[in-house]
């Protein structure tokens, strides 16, 4: 059996919605595995069994999960993918099993590609500020959401329209040079955004705060909320210093401000 | 220092700053700056009405485009707290917003991202997959019904941000400067810490001399943890003061040396 063109079109409004929402309005996150593969059930005939490989897929999920802009293999895309086939063949939830995770494995290289693209919309969204014109930077701003929106709809269409064999054949193909490549530069861009901040920051006046904070994370794992209890009692005596200054040298004006380094 | 008393913003002003958020936080989310575009969407409408003068405003709009990364839900108390500092413009307020969402900004994606994703996402994740395997959907329903409830939620977050931002500027605008230093410090610490923990890179260079194989990053390890991504921010950070750098450029920049290491097998 194949699948329609209205099934392969809902699936399609369907992952949008569904990926938009895991990132964005984070409302149908909670057991969204589950729902993925549902409603993918749903869509295709069969909803007991999509139950059935969504449960599958989310008990896979607990505890691991994409905090802080990670990429880790997308069970949600795997139980939808999983689901389709499943019901699709009739060979039922260990076929659909075996298809979802090469599918999984592919959506995380997709993963890190978009996120690198998506720089390039921030990038022409701050270009429109310089020219005045704030109606365009906000839409490129959206527009930053095409390559996240194309992100599933890519395996979907692949799949449901030349067969699912494709996706092992599309992974086997990948250079590795390239998605090595591209790995690694996941790895490493935050480090521009991360120095652009710096240049930004008083960094000058307080880089000693910095080391200490590199430190409790790299020597002593701290957890990042011990670090900022670290950095909140490093604060409060800086400030109570700074008043006890302010009482001493009554009516002197304050003076600095921001370092305006040319990016 | 005089910072301006009077509210500019109507609460439509204020709630189109939450919703733009809570719709649209990582609308545009990238590798470099992360949520920071949405932030400037968010705030946008906002800050016109704050700022007439055309250059002064522009200089914010960039100012919030820079690199910003937290848990959806607890950014909007960051965002509330950061519009209310902006509605009372002073002279340092721009250090002060800065300040505000950098130093926020770590610890509310630690404390937001356990509450409100690691674990209710195992508690409704594990309820929804065994009623599922059931054959049940109650337990999607169920998950759902808590992300619609949890709007509401959202929504008090912001608004508290909002309110404890404002009294902070109001009352305590004579001493902003020593606020916003202390908020510098903790912002730094948090940066600090950002940098081992989300800049990855490591090397997988080795060399063999003799029958024995040393690997160069044990080596490195054993000079300093981490020290890879400290020397590589620190590199990017001396590009940036570089005379016509720009950040488009620093990007290829890291692209093709990030390629180019994979190949040579320097970086892993």
């Amino acid at each position: 059996m194949e699948a329609n063109a209205l099934q392969i079109i809902l699936l399609c409004i369907y992952v949008v919605i569904q990926g938009y929402d895991m990132m964005n309005t984070q409302i149908l996150v909670y057991g969204y595995v589950v729902s993925a593969g549902l409603f993918t059930g749903l869509i295709f005939g069969d909803p007991l069994l999509g139950l059935t490989i969504g449960g599958t897929l989310q008990l896979m999920t607990l505890g691991v999960g994409a905090y802080g802009g990670a990429s880790v293999p997308d069970y949600t895309m795997g139980a939808i993918i999983g689901t389709a086939v499943a019901v699709l063949t009739g060979k039922g939830m260990d076929y659909g099993l075996t298809v979802a995770i090469p599918v999984s494995l592919l959506m995380m290289q997709l993963d890190i590609l978009v996120r690198t693209i998506s720089v390039w919309f921030a990038h022409k969204a701050e270009k429109c500020v310089d020219e005045g014109n704030y109606p365009k930077m906000a839409l490129w701003i959206r527009c930053g959401w095409i390559p996240w929106a194309l992100k599933p709809v890519i395996p979907v269409v692949l799949v449901l329209t030349v067969g699912a064999d494709l996706v092992q054949k599309v992974l086997d193909i990948l250079p590795d040079w390239l998605m090595g490549g591209m790995n690694t530069a996941g790895g490493l861009l935050p480090a521009v955004g991360i120095a652009i901040l710096l240049r930004y920051m008083n960094t000058k006046n307080y880089i000693a705060y910095m080391i200490v904070g590199f430190v409790l994370f790299a020597y002593l794992s701290v957890p990042m909320l011990g670090i900022a209890l670290f950095g909140i009692a490093a604060g409060l005596i800086n400030y109570k210093k700074a008043q006890e200054q302010q009482i001493q040298v009554a009516g002197a004006a304050s003076t600095g401000g921001i370092d305006d380094d040319e990016l | 220092m005089m910072n301006s008393k009077e509210p500019v913003l109507t609460k439509k002003d204020v709630n189109k700053v939450f919703w733009t958020w809570g719709t649209q936080p990582q609308i545009c989310w990238n590798y470099e700056t992360m949520q920071g575009s949405s932030t400037v969407l968010a705030l946008a409408p906002a800050l016109r009405k704050i700022y007439t003068d055309e250059e002064e405003y522009k200089k914010v709009l960039h100012s919030h485009f820079r690199f910003f990364n937290t848990q959806p839900y607890m950014g909007g108390i960051i965002l509330g707290a950061a519009l209310a500092v902006e509605e009372h413009p002073g002279p340092d307020t721009r250090e002060a917003v800065s300040a505000v969402k950098t130093g926020l900004m770590g610890p509310m994606a630690g404390v937001g991202d356990s509450i409100f994703f690691v674990i209710p996402l195992t508690i409704f994740g594990a309820i929804a997959a065994y009623m599922g395997l059931d054959g049940s959907p109650i337990g999607v329903l169920i998950g759902i019904l808590y992300g619609i409830a949890l709007i509401y939620l959202r929504k008090l977050m912001f608004q508290m941000g909002y309110k404890q931002g404002a009294k902070f500027v109001t009352t305590l605008s004579g001493q902003l400067k020593s606020i916003t230093n202390a908020a510098n410090i903790l912002g730094l610490m948090v940066i600090g810490a950002l940098i081992p923990s989300t800049v990855k890179l490591t090397s997988s260079l080795t060399f063999t001399t003799g029958e024995v194989i040393t690997e160069l990053q044990s080596t490195l390890d054993s000079i300093m943890p981490y020290l890879l991504p400290g020397c590589f921010v620190g590199l990017v950070y001396w590009l940036l003061g570089k005379k016509g750098m720009t950040s488009t450029k620093i990007i290829i920049i890291v692209l093709l040396l990030a390629i180019l290491g994979y190949n040579i097998k320097l970086f892993s």
